[in-house]
């Protein structure tokens, strides 16, 4: 079999590196749920799972009862790593600092829903992509 | 060689990132390139405009759009190939292979991973919520105005309170088999440009499938700086002797950025009598 010179096989490395990101995307989705449009897999208009259908929900738990909390403003980035890339650390890290800012809060749960559609008519119903509790 | 350095400078100038911190370095570097073309032909400068493509990468992780991704690697592929002994073919190289990898993901997400697409689901609901299809909703699937906004209205609810979905919300009866004719054609094209590009040999599919994709799905799916990318990349992939299909390329670039400037959807829509 021909062997290419190393420089000659410089040409395969960006493709090389397509391939192995857009594999570790899909591992991405497949274990945290992260988002089929972000990531670098080339899932871009295959799926309604993308950001624009995607909640991110914080709950204080209290006693028999559930409030949800209002996430400030200044979260926003941070929200949107949950809802992109919603990874058990990424979910605790929203809860870390939105507790920072609201000492006061009890235990949170943070969840994050995508909307599924009927394909009978296009009902939307939520579906759990993650949660996370912090304490 | 040259004409696809330039080509590759031109569409990094033409779609800049959002943020000035990124945009102004690369427009300035570009710049440059195109005013002293012998730096356009040094490696280290390519390697350079893939520092400045690539490090929003990771500071914006996950949020870049995937043809970001594709940016990187295709100013990476040019700074390789021009320290490779035969420079011209080692790009070519890389960007068959780019645009082969690029297709076949986006067909393994559409026909294997994702769970609403091969019904048509995913379709029936984007031409109904996403604005940049509603133009050929209206044209070709026979929708009103007053259902799209229907869609939007009760979807807005659902999604910002929780609300339950409206009963007395009605399919257009056009929408159904315009997405299943989209999803059966999107699946041919990209599993289609995903084998020829792939395929060791020559093919006389590749340019003109690339090109018709180019032409087609970016008449309403305006993402222009994935389309400047696969048709620089499809400069960059033709042999010597493919001197009409890189002039076919270069043009359909132009088309996609007049895709997206010229209102030639609302334009018919108007002239039609639908708006």
């Amino acid at each position: 079999m021909m062997r290419l010179p190393l420089r000659a096989r410089l040409a395969l490395v960006p493709p090389a590196l397509l391939v192995g990101l857009a594999l570790a995307q899909i591992a991405g989705y497949v274990g945290y749920g992260l988002s089929p449009w972000k990531g670098g897999g080339f899932g871009m208009f295959s799926t309604n799972d993308h950001g624009g259908f995607r909640n991110v929900h914080v709950l204080e738990l209290a006693a028999g009862a559930e409030r949800r909390v209002v996430l400030p403003g200044d979260l926003e980035r941070r929200e949107r790593h949950a809802r992109e890339a919603p990874s058990q650390a990424n979910l605790l890290r929203l809860a870390t600092e939105l507790r920072a800012r609201s000492p006061g809060l009890g235990a949170l749960r943070v969840e994050v829903w995508r909307t599924e559609f009927a394909a009978s008519d296009l009902r939307p119903q939520r579906v759990l992509v993650a949660s996370a509790e912090s304490r | 060689m040259d004409l696809v350095l330039r080509v590759c400078l031109l569409v990094l100038l033409l779609d800049v990132p959002w943020f000035w911190f990124q945009r102004v370095p690369l427009q300035i570097a570009c710049g440059l390139g195109l005013l002293w073309p012998a730096l356009s032909r040094d490696a280290r400068y390519w390697a350079g405009l893939t520092v400045l493509v690539g490090w929003p990468l990771f500071w914006n992780w996950p949020f870049s759009d995937n043809h970001d991704y594709l940016r990187a690697f295709t100013t990476l592929s040019v700074a390789l190939a021009l320290v490779a002994p035969e420079p011209a073919r080692a790009l070519r190289t890389s960007a068959r292979l780019l645009i082969g990898a690029t297709f076949l993901f986006a067909t393994l997400w559409k026909l294997v991973l994702s769970p609403d697409w091969l019904d048509g689901t995913f379709f029936r609901v984007t031409l109904l919520s996403d604005p940049r299809f509603h133009e050929l909703a209206v044209l070709v699937g026979g929708a009103s105005w007053d259902a799209l906004d229907a869609f939007d209205t009760a979807l807005t609810a659902f999604l910002s309170t929780g609300s339950g979905w409206p009963g007395a919300f009605v399919e257009p009866p056009g929408l159904r088999p315009l997405a299943l004719a989209l999803t059966a054609f999107t699946a041919v094209i990209e599993a289609g440009i995903a084998a020829a590009f792939l395929w060791p040999r020559p093919s006389r599919w590749r340019n003109a499938l690339l090109i018709a994709f180019g032409a087609t799905t970016f008449a309403f799916a305006t993402v222009r700086g994935f389309g400047f990318l696969l048709m620089t990349l499809g400069v960059a992939q033709c042999g010597d002797d493919e001197r009409r299909a890189r002039i076919a390329y270069i043009a359909t670039l132009f088309l996609i950025e007049a895709y997206r400037n010229v209102p030639w959807a609302r334009m018919l829509i108007d002239g039609l009598g639908l708006s």
